[in-house]
């Protein structure tokens, strides 16, 4: 009961130290790095689409390492999979 | 206008939909929910101006992850047994241990399977293969063994199936540590 | 395994769309919403659902997580073009000012590389399953 109750209570304060937030964010946007897209992508990068603009030119090694991760998922799977051949 | 209002009612929804998903014991069931919940999520990015997500939220939330969790779940539908034991005890349809796992199988909603392979590591094989049961017999007498993990439930179930028969008794076994 | 007919017919109708789909939204990735990722997990999903139409055992994934590995060495090599022309990693291997329409030779290649890896991936992961609970 007390969990309960304490849990409810963190929830509640959390709820409001967010929704304070969010109100205290509409007014602070920083638009500088967002303009600075919208203006130069399709001139320096050839995109019409500013996300693969950004993912495959900005930000092209970031998206190369995400891909080694799934690569990395992909050689674990398939090895706990061929684990189990031999005996059973 | 018209998109915020359908905005708002798909958030409640979605709620909804994560509550039930929280609440329900039903596996099949919460492979289902998943799957929608993850199509209301989509329709939700799409109508916030996010596309991209959206896309990669059906793909991936709504048909690679269910199907995963689908397998996963007809994988626990398999009461695995192993014995070293060469005569009609459970190796014929006929035999008495046989006749007591099918009859505990069926009870249970599960599908026996009997391997009768030899395997030389027999410590921490419940954890690493998902064997359930292995059975074994003493030289001298005629009393069969059967070893399982002592966590589970199903074994104190059969447990209490047995407990009249005299040439069968169960050893729960420790778990083995591993260090993965 | 036995399927029901009608799952089995309404799979092949949507085979080849969801297919093209795919492609549709890899090839597209520099002008309309998607891009390889999305791309590449409609793609696997489309050959999911030939598991559907033939249930058949696949001894194919060896052969796949190597493709995959393979396709990974190419992303680097293709992303590290630029080193040659500008001296930096990861990055358009083209000068700023030239042409949009040769600056998107790139980008539809990266693309087209990262889908066709993101598919064989997902296809690798889920055929290991399958083969996992069917055993």
């Amino acid at each position: 009961m007390i969990k309960k109750i304490t849990l409810i209570g963190m929830l509640i304060f959390m709820l409001f130290v967010f929704s304070s937030n969010i109100s205290w964010l509409e007014d602070n946007i920083d638009t500088t790095t967002k303009d600075y897209y919208i203006e130069n992508s399709l001139y320096e990068t050839g995109s019409r689409n500013i996300v693969t603009g950004i993912y495959l030119d900005y930000r092209l090694f970031d998206s190369i390492f995400e891909t080694s991760l799934l690569l990395i998922t992909v050689s674990g799977i398939t090895f706990m999979y061929k684990k189990d051949d031999p005996t059973l | 206008m018209e998109t915020v209002v359908l905005a708002n009612f798909i958030q409640v929804l979605l709620i909804i939909i994560t509550i039930a998903l929280v609440a329900n014991k039903n596996n099949t069931v919460v492979a289902i929910l998943f799957s929608v919940s993850s199509l209301f999520l989509a329709l939700l990015y799409f109508f916030n101006k996010a596309p991209d997500v959206a896309l990669a939220e059906i793909a991936v939330g709504s048909a690679i992850m269910p199907l995963i969790l689908i397998i996963s779940i007809s994988k626990q539908r398999e009461y695995v047994v192993i014995t070293h034991v060469k005569d009609d005890f459970v190796n014929s349809l006929t035999g008495e241990g046989r006749k007591v796992l099918q009859d505990f199988a069926d009870s249970n909603n599960l599908e026996l399977k009997i391997y009768d392979r030899d395997i030389d590591n027999i410590k921490g094989i419940f954890r690493e293969r998902n064997v359930d049961l292995i059975i074994d017999r003493s030289d001298d007498n005629k009393i069969y063994y059967l070893r399982g993990k002592k966590s589970s439930l199903l074994i104190s179930k059969l447990e209490n199936k047995v407990k009249n028969l005299e040439n069968i008794k169960i050893i729960k076994e420790e778990e083995v540590e591993t260090n993965d | 395994m036995k399927n029901s007919q009608i799952l089995v017919c309404i799979s092949r109708v949507l085979f080849p769309f969801v297919l093209v789909f795919g492609f549709y939204v890899i090839v597209n990735g520099h002008l309309t919403p998607g891009g390889g990722f999305q791309g590449g997990a409609i793609l696997a999903t489309a050959i999911l659902i030939t598991y559907f139409i033939i249930p058949e055992r696949i001894n194919i994934i060896d052969g796949l997580v190597r493709l995959e590995k393979h396709l990974f060495l190419w992303i680097i090599v293709v992303g590290s073009l630029s080193l040659i022309t500008k001296g930096t990693f990861f990055t358009n291997p083209l000068p700023i000012p030239a042409a949009i329409s040769f600056k998107r030779i790139f980008l539809v290649l990266l693309n087209f590389l990262i889908g066709s890896k993101v598919a064989i991936g997902l296809v690798a992961i889920f055929s290991s399953f399958i083969e996992e609970g069917r055993s």
